[in-house]
């Protein structure tokens, strides 16, 4: 007899039940968020402590499977946007006439699928990940013309995204194309070495996340780091060392053809 | 002050002043200015705010790391770290924790099932997940371990190609303990053909001019190595079952043998194993009938991790490992 007011009714019903499920999302995550404040160990209230550091990073390419995991652990601890990445795992393939052939596919966040050339062809191949190398001269700081781009007490390259106007000068300038600009905000955005965590005495989600301890995190100053063990140990190399920007992030086992 | 002529007071002395009024207002104006248009906390820690950084700082992470998990799942901790997996976060398959500790913290008896429902964690990583590892790439070091899904699933005798890893494999549950490979003692490093050619050369290396020295079992081990050619797995290398783990580029550390889970992984019977070449057992009802016929405890012979070998060692080694 009375559709309409069933109509009304299921609407009504429909439309607090969307409502609940739209604001109740990130109230949720509110109400989460407000518990256990202990669950980490809070950041450090003393800044002139940071200066006691020099954060420094290591990829052994030797060691590298090119599973992905970090490219996926960054994106959920960052929450970069899909389709950019903070760090990425590139792969090169060298064939028999010694031409080089590289790729990322969506940054390697999937893994790999094939291989790129067919065994027959091929002379060597070996995975690269890629992040920012936290120059100790970078290009990116140095062009940045509102100050938003700064280099930490303890080395690190950190974007200010409240000073940030988005000019994109920086995202041309970083040799190692590491840097993007986010459309969400419209201000560039990059690795921050996972700032957030290396001062709560936790190491960077990448090299957490790597299951081959392929990517080591650590303090440069001091010498019993695993970082300062292994840079010891090993041989490195460096990413465009001629172009003069003292990067900070050392490759194990580079090759020349890797840029 | 007045450096003008001391008979003609005027002009000259009050344009200087002027100047030098102007020259003041002006830098006056410009610190002020400067300071206006200056950010708070500017250049407290260098040309920079500080306010960028601490806000930086203060962001909280998502990843917990294995030992917030280890807080309630101290169990399945305790048997990962054993695993090979060991260095295998939990957060890498079960995706980060955060939202689950803090929910489970603030309900421990739990609460409201929308919130549980965000945050529940997957349970059960899907096959293409153990393919981000494990799927073979030329690529990839030849020593890590890796699968054509199809060339190991024909292996097998695995119809489905859908069947997922964990069907035969636990992430967590260790076949080979890692305990027991820190027992183990340091062995020479033993590359195989493959660890550097695609496919296994013909011949024997010590005929390449020019190839470097390489360890091989037979150097050691001449007699078991002839015995077990002769036997039914013989189609295997020594390493599939003495699992070789390379701790560093210069040792590494080798078991002394397998296990009965590592026995069932290829004979056990299951449902998606209807083309398998190989022998196939139902484990259980197996080992209750051999117990049943020895007059043996069931419960004590399913826990004897050589269970498999007091029957069958002789389809592996003959009496040359015996004694």
């Amino acid at each position: 007899m009375r559709p309409t007011n069933e109509d009304d009714l299921s609407r009504r019903r429909f439309l607090r039940i969307t409502l609940a499920g739209v604001g109740g999302v990130p109230a949720a995550t509110l109400f989460l968020s407000t518990q256990s404040k202990d669950l980490f160990p809070p950041p450090p209230t003393d800044l002139d402590d940071l200066g006691r550091f020099e954060w420094g990073f290591l990829v052994d390419t030797t060691r590298c499977i090119g599973c992905g995991s970090c490219v996926r652990a960054c994106q959920k601890e960052n929450g970069v946007p899909d389709g950019y990445y903070r760090t990425w795992v590139e792969r090169y393939e060298v064939d028999k006439d010694g031409e080089v052939h590289v790729d990322s596919p969506d940054g390697a966040i999937a893994s790999f699928q094939t291989d790129l050339l067919p065994r027959e062809t091929r002379n060597k191949a070996f995975f690269v990940p890629k992040l920012c190398n936290h120059c100790r001269s970078s290009a990116c700081t140095q062009v940045c013309p509102v100050g938003a781009t700064f280099d930490t007490p303890d080395g690190v390259v950190l974007i200010d995204k409240d000073r940030c106007v988005g000019c994109g000068y920086c995202v041309q300038a970083c040799p190692y194309g590491c840097r993007y600009i986010d459309e969400r905000t419209g201000t560039a955005d990059k690795c921050t070495l996972c700032y957030h965590r290396l001062h709560r005495g936790m190491t960077t989600a990448c090299a957490e996340a790597c299951p081959r301890e392929a990517r080591i995190c650590g303090d440069l100053r001091a010498p019993k780091s695993r970082l300062r063990q292994v840079l010891r140990e090993r041989r490195y190399g460096l990413l465009k060392p001629d172009l003069g920007t003292r990067p900070k992030c050392y490759y194990v086992g580079l090759d020349p053809e890797v840029v | 002050m007045s450096t003008t002529s001391p008979g003609q007071a005027g002009p000259p002395t009050r344009y200087v002043r002027r100047v030098f009024l102007l020259v003041g207002v002006a830098l006056v104006a410009a610190a002020l200015l400067q300071r206006a248009a200056r950010p708070a906390t500017w250049g407290e820690l260098g040309n920079y705010r500080t306010a960028g950084l601490t806000a930086i700082l203060a962001t909280e992470p998502v990843h917990l790391g294995k030992e917030g998990c280890a807080r309630c799942h101290a169990e399945i901790f305790g048997l990962h770290e054993k695993d090979f997996h060991f260095d295998v976060e939990c957060e890498d398959c079960h995706t980060p924790g955060r939202e689950h500790v803090r929910f489970h913290d603030r309900f421990p008896t739990g609460g409201d099932p929308a919130l549980a429902a965000l945050a529940s964690m997957p349970k059960e990583y899907t096959r293409e997940g153990c393919l981000f590892c494990h799927r073979r790439l030329g690529a990839r070091p030849r020593a890590f371990a890796q699968i054509e899904p199809a060339e190991h699933y024909a292996f097998l005798g695995v119809n489905d190609p859908q069947t997922r890893c964990i069907a035969c494999h636990s992430p967590h549950e260790p076949i080979f303990l890692l305990a027991e490979v820190k027992r183990a003692r340091i062995h020479p490093v033993i590359h195989e053909c493959i660890h550097c050619h695609d496919t296994k050369p013909e011949g024997d290396y010590t005929q390449v001019d020019s190839h470097p020295a390489m360890f091989v079992c037979s150097d050691c081990h001449e007699g078991i190595v002839e015995d077990f050619e002769s036997r039914k797995h013989s189609f295997m290398r020594c390493t599939a079952c003495h699992l070789y783990h390379p701790e560093n580029e210069d040792s590494g550390r080798i078991l002394v043998n397998g296990n009965r889970r590592f026995c069932l992984l290829c004979h056990e019977d299951a449902p998606f194993r209807t083309g398998a070449k190989q022998p196939l057992v139902d484990s259980k009802a197996h080992l209750e009938m051999i117990a049943d016929a020895l007059e043996l405890d069931a419960a004590e012979l399913a826990a004897d991790p050589r269970a498999c070998l007091r029957c069958h060692l002789d389809k592996i080694h003959g009496d040359v490992v015996r004694k």
